[in-house]
This record gives C-alpha cells, structure tokens and sequence, in this order.
C-alpha cells in the first residue's frame, strides 16, 4: 500500500513537472521591438486603436503607422527626445520600423479584421489584449490565437463554425 | 440556406479556357511543367474537356468544362478517413487543406475526376525581367497547397466570406445572385455559365436547371452533381 502512495505521488510530481515544462518549452518567446514604445502614453490622448491601425474596421488587415506619421506627429510636439530624433532620422533615410510582427496567422486561414470588428462588433482587446494599460512594447501575443479559441468564441456568439468560414 | 449551383450552357461555351486561366489565377493553382503533364499531374480546378467527332474536312469539336460537381450525394467525402473534405450546409464540397493527409482516396473516388493531388512542392518561376516572382500574383485570400494534400474546386469559397460580409455591411440578405460568383462565371466571356441558388426560386440557374435540355454528367451514379449542362441545338 505505501508504495503504491509513493508511485502515485513520484507520477503527479512527474506530470505536474512534465507540463510546467512543456509550458515553458513551448511558450512564444518574447521579441526585441526596435522601439521602447508605450501604447499608454498614446492612448492618453485619446486616440482610438484605428487612429494608428488604419483598416482594422474595414479591410481584412490592420495597418501600422509609417515613419512618416509618426515624425510628423514628434515634430508638432516640439519634444527633443532621443526616440523623436531616432524616428526622424529614420524618416529622413525613407526606413520604416522594422517592427517585428506578433500576429502571424497561419498560411491557410482567412481572417477578416471587419467582420470581427465591424461586423461582430468584437472589441479590440478580446484578442489583442488590453493595450490601453500597456507601457512596455508588444512583445508577445498577450492572449493566445489558437484554434481552440477562436472555435470556443465562435461557438459562443453563434458565429459559424463551418471549416470554410476560416480556412481556405 | 441557399444551395449553390452552376449551369453551363454548351452551345455558348466555345472552348476558350478563359474560365480555366481565370481559375488559375485567382486559385494560386501551380503552374504545371512539360514532365507533369506528360505524366498527367497537371492541376486545373476546371478543365475543357475536348471531343471531336466526324472526320476530316468534316470535322466538328464540343467542348465541355468540368469543375468539381460539388455533387449533393459525394462520392469523395464518404472515403475521407479524416474529414478533410465533407459537404457543408450551403452544399459546397470543401477540402480542408491542413486536414488532408493525402492518402488520395478522394482522387480515386471522385467519378468526374475533379480532385487533384501535389505530387510536388508548388513553384513558381522567377520573373524573366528581373522583377519579382510569380509568386508575388498570389491571391491573399487563397492558400498556396503544399506537396501531399489534395486539392479541389471551391467553387471560389473565399468569394462567398467576402460577398456574405459587404451584404452584411450594407445591412441586406446576401442576394440568390450576383452577389457571390466564381472566378470561371465572371470570367467567361460568351457567357456561356451561370452560378446561384439552385433552390432560390427566379434566379437563371433555377430555371434554367430545370429546363428540358440540362443534364447532369453521369447521373446514373446517382453523385446528384449541382454542375448542370444545358445541351447543343
């Protein structure tokens, strides 16, 4: 008896171990942004999400703002920072930010950004998170995009659940 | 639900392949080489199947495109062992590429040989005049199938997601047609084809599926394919 006890504790101390690894094996790794940006510090002056993600209510992708943009916006603060300078040199060399992409779907899914947003009427942070508290730069999903969840969420809304409706 | 047909009308269609280029294009199907073709593996979602009859000088051709049949009674998706490919609700077969295991059961199973395996992995040729590659003409809204998994006529599926949501934008019911066509329809320039709902009544493909000269390929098979062909004459 005491040693089937000590085999079922030495498995659920191996299981337990074995998953909290493969968490931290499997877990996305977080990325270097080439900005210290603060999604905070720009929604405080009450931008909404579209304001720098142009096409995330209209179009299947949302867009990122380019340098261009973003000096013009440093250059009206009249704010010598070393970022407003970092930006500007950047605009001036015509070089985007090479930001390093978070959300990548998968080849073979459709997705469409209005009928989530527009559509659906989904707020932004029921996938993105919550950016509107978010100081330090994106790097790494906040909310995990698994198919697992995506088919829970459409399950609940009543949204289709047909394999065509996101795979093509 | 409204369920999807097409109707062809043979005494228009002349053989062009337009709808067979169209297709290509907007399906990201690979461009197939010289080796492939002789060894039959070149894919075509739809294909104009030639017959000539008569002999020379009295010679007279009829052609007749063949998509997936997206039969109401398929044949393919009873032998799928993991339900890549299965009929939806709105009657389109549909293959789930990441599903596909590609054991090519489906390929043998389809009676109007209309699904196709990679043998290979897709390749595009470089530009010839130092641009990108062809590679670059994807449409975003396709994927690209990758060697091992078998591919099939959608009837432009993706078209559908994108008709369903303007409808919805515009705050009206997806129209019975017009609203969703396939690239072969639009493209077809005697306007040989027509596509809508079979069941909706007053669209040209309900009538016209009914009219005394359609018929379906093999009905004796019982596949009950949505594909009709109205007949010459």
């Amino acid at each position: 008896m005491r040693t089937t006890a000590k085999y079922l504790i030495i498995g659920a101390v191996l299981t337990v171990g074995i998953q909290q690894l493969s968490a931290h094996v499997f877990a996305p790794r977080p990325v270097r942004q080439p900005f210290e940006f603060n999604h905070a510090k720009h929604i405080k002056k009450d931008w909404t999400c579209l304001a720098c993600h142009p096409g995330a209510d209209a179009q299947s992708v949302a867009g990122v703002p380019s340098v261009q943009e973003c000096a013009e916006c440093h250059k009206s603060e009249g704010v010598d920072k070393p970022a407003t300078r970092k930006v500007a040199a950047l605009a001036a060399s015509d070089k985007e930010i090479p930001w390093v992409k978070i959300h990548r779907l998968p080849d073979y899914i459709y997705f469409s950004h209005r009928r989530h947003v527009t559509l659906a009427k989904l707020d932004c942070k029921e996938c993105h998170g919550d950016m509107k508290s978010r100081t330090t730069p994106v790097d790494r999903q906040v909310l995990p995009i698994s198919m697992k969840r995506c088919v829970e969420c459409h399950k609940m809304k009543h949204a289709s659940t047909d394999c065509l409706a996101c795979h093509k | 639900m409204p369920r999807w047909g097409m109707v062809i009308d043979l005494d228009k269609c002349t053989g062009c392949q337009a709808c067979t280029v169209a297709c290509q294009t907007e399906n990201n199907l690979r461009p197939g080489s010289v080796e492939e073709s002789q060894r039959g593996r070149i894919i075509e979602w739809i294909h104009v199947l030639p017959v000539v009859e008569g002999e020379y000088p009295h010679v007279k051709t009829r052609y007749m495109p063949v998509p997936c049949q997206h039969c109401d009674n398929p044949p393919c998706t009873r032998v799928c062992p993991v339900r890549a490919t299965y009929k939806n609700d709105e009657g389109i077969v549909a293959q789930i590429y990441p599903r596909c295991i590609g054991c090519r059961y489906c390929v043998n199973a389809c009676p109007y040989t209309c699904k196709f395996f990679n043998w290979s992995q897709p390749d595009w040729p470089e530009s010839t005049h130092g641009g990108k590659s062809l590679s670059a003409a994807h449409n975003p809204d396709v994927s690209v199938r990758p060697v091992g998994v078998t591919e099939k006529c959608s009837f432009c599926s993706h078209r559908l997601i994108k008709a369903r949501e303007q409808a919805k934008s515009e705050e009206r019911p997806l129209r019975s047609e017009g609203d969703f066509v396939p690239a072969c329809v639009e493209a077809c320039p005697a306007e040989a084809m027509c596509f809508g709902d079979l069941d909706s009544p007053g669209t040209a493909v309900s009538e016209l599926s009914r009219s005394h000269r359609a018929f379906r390929l093999q009905e004796e098979l019982g596949a009950e394919p949505k594909v009709y062909y109205l007949t010459e004459g």
